[in-house]
């Protein structure tokens, strides 16, 4: 056997403190190992001119798990990335309005209640279905999310429009069509008569049991949210309608993850649910409610997952994506067609008035009214696209940084000014205990071949 | 927070003597192929990789990234990087 080497990809941490057990991990093929720290050295010493003897077992195992290759792979900062913006998915923003008043709602949803022009979000659609036809896509999505309440009793009938343009312009052409929704559950019983008949997954937020959640997402006039949600749930499960849950997660709320979830769990027949850690912004400034302390949030995510496993219910988390790795952490990285009621297009959902924060960044194109077209901004793009985790230098090094791809955009955004400057995210923190929980669980638990 | 330095030739153990360089022990290996958290949830959660060794699905992404992950044809929707990642406070 030729002397291998070691795959450039390829990282390092102690299972514990003791640092007598060591996991080998490259995660471009899903490979990990655990070692001890004899084989650390030999590993680190490769190179080197020392005899080893290559056709010990333990060697093919490395190399087919890819730890160890017999030669130079393609560098991935070096395959070409394509820069055109060209989506093949839609999300309308319809409405800034919102019949909720969540004390950390990051849009200030319900204030400056601007509503999207009709007009405006044909366009937005004409221009997808001339997208299709020029990538040959033979899928096709349109999204709702906020801003405010996208569907919200009041805009419904321009959420309906939209749906049916879509579908009868893909229809037309052949094209899988497929449409879903962020909401905040809190709606009146003919919309969810049409909703349950017209969507295709509906992801609804929900915080937890009722004082939980009407403590953190009251009506507009402070009434509770809670037994409207669960109206609506009932709803969709009866109809068969496929929905997911999302829980904001706070200071407050942090030590009760694995009730919120043990409750879901009974009173509900979900699938899967994914829990976010508050991120300080928005309404936060004037409520004062609070972020969870990362560690507190990582101690109790990893509780939760217990809860999930014994539930069979599958935990998601943003920031940690083992099974797909990736060098961008979501669309706001130059492909997202983002539509808001002000008629511009966003990248990120966070990002959708003009005078947000990052609005210089993430507003990449507006529709102009007098041509009747949208105009995109080919600088932007580019600076989004090239957003890539091989440029980020903070994490260069980090062993989780294609499941978390360098995290969100606007938070690194928030936190420091520019989204290539990852180094003050405090999500970085819990990114990497979760990936690193997740690779030793998964040692422990299964698929091993030896 | 500090630059992370998980590199293998990073470590540095403060090891005794090292011995038996020739006869290491691992413990295991394993392929990961699916994993607890960390998939897309409002555009599902597809761990099939697209375009990567062991996946037969067409990708039709039209991103060209060197992870392709659009659209999968074996599970039949749209998957992870699609569009957002949905953490934001909403
Ligand atoms: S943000 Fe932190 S956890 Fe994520 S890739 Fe960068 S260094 Fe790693």
């Amino acid at each position: 056997m030729q002397r291998p080497i070691l795959n450039p990809e390829l990282f390092v941490f102690p299972v514990d403190s003791k640092e007598d057990k060591l996991v080998l991990y490259a995660p471009l093929e899903g490979s990990a190992a655990e070692i001890n720290p004899d084989m650390l050295f030999l590993l680190q010493n490769l190179n080197q001119d020392q005899e080893i003897d290559f056709e010990n077992p333990i060697f093919k195992r490395l190399k087919d798990s890819k730890i160890i290759l017999d030669s130079q792979p393609d560098s991935e900062d070096k395959k070409e990335s394509k820069l055109d913006y060209c989506p093949t998915h839609l999300t309308i923003l319809p409405t800034f309005n919102c019949n909720l008043r969540c004390v950390y709602c990051y849009s200030n949803g319900g204030e400056k209640p601007i509503t999207l022009d009709l007009e405006i979000a044909r366009k937005a659609i004409d221009l997808l279905t001339y997208n299709i036809s020029k990538t040959n896509s033979k899928k096709a999505s349109l999204g709702f999310h906020g801003g405010g309440e996208p569907l919200l009793e009041e805009n419904l009938d321009l959420v309906k429009r939209c749906v049916e343009y879509f579908r009868s312009q893909m229809e037309d052409k052949g094209i899988e069509s497929r449409v879903v929704a962020a909401t905040n559950g809190v709606m009146e019983e003919d919309s969810l008569e049409w909703i349950s008949s017209n969507f295709d997954f509906i992801n609804i937020s929900l915080d937890g049991p009722a004082p939980i959640q009407d403590a953190q997402r009251p009506q507009k006039g402070g009434k509770p949210s809670f037994p409207y949600v669960m109206n609506t749930i009932n709803f969709f499960e009866e109809k068969g309608l496929d929905y997911g849950i999302r829980s904001t997660i706070t200071a407050e709320s942090v030590t009760q993850m694995p009730e919120i979830l043990s409750f879901f769990s009974e009173i509900t027949k979900i699938k899967s649910i994914q829990f976010e850690p508050l991120y300080e912004c928005g309404r936060c400034k004037t409520t004062k409610v609070r972020a969870p302390d990362p560690k507190i949030f990582i101690d109790y995510f990893l509780r939760s997952i217990e809860v999930a496993k014994e539930k069979q219910i599958k935990l998601l988390y943003s920031g940690s994506k083992v099974s797909t790795p990736s060098q961008n952490f979501c669309g706001a990285s130059g492909n997202n067609f983002f539509l808001t009621p002000q008629g511009n297009v966003t990248t990120c959902l966070e990002v959708s008035r003009e005078e947000d924060f990052g609005a210089k960044v993430f507003l990449i194109g507006k529709y102009d009214s007098d041509n009747k077209e949208f105009i995109f901004d080919d600088q932007k793009i580019n600076h989004l696209k090239n957003r890539r985790v091989s440029n980020l230098s903070h994490c260069s090094d980090c062993f989780a940084k294609y499941s978390c791809s360098g995290d969100c955009l606007s938070k690194c955004y928030l936190s420091s000014g520019s989204i290539y400057d990852t180094s003050n995210n405090p999500r970085c923190e819990i990114n990497r205990q979760l990936h690193k929980a997740q690779i030793i669980n998964t040692l422990k638990g299964g698929n091993k071949n030896g | 927070m500090d630059k992370p330095r998980d590199r293998i030739n990073d470590l540095e153990l403060i090891l005794g003597k090292v011995e038996n360089l020739i006869r290491p022990i691992i413990y295991n290996t394993f392929q990961l192929q699916t994993a607890p958290i960390g998939s897309n949830i409002l555009y599902s959660d597809c761990s099939c990789n697209a375009d990567r060794p062991g996946c037969n699905s067409e990708c039709y992404c039209d991103s060209n990234e060197s992870f392709c992950f659009f659209v999968c044809n074996t599970h039949q929707i749209n998957c992870c990087q699609s569009e957002c990642n949905c953490d934001m406070n909403f």
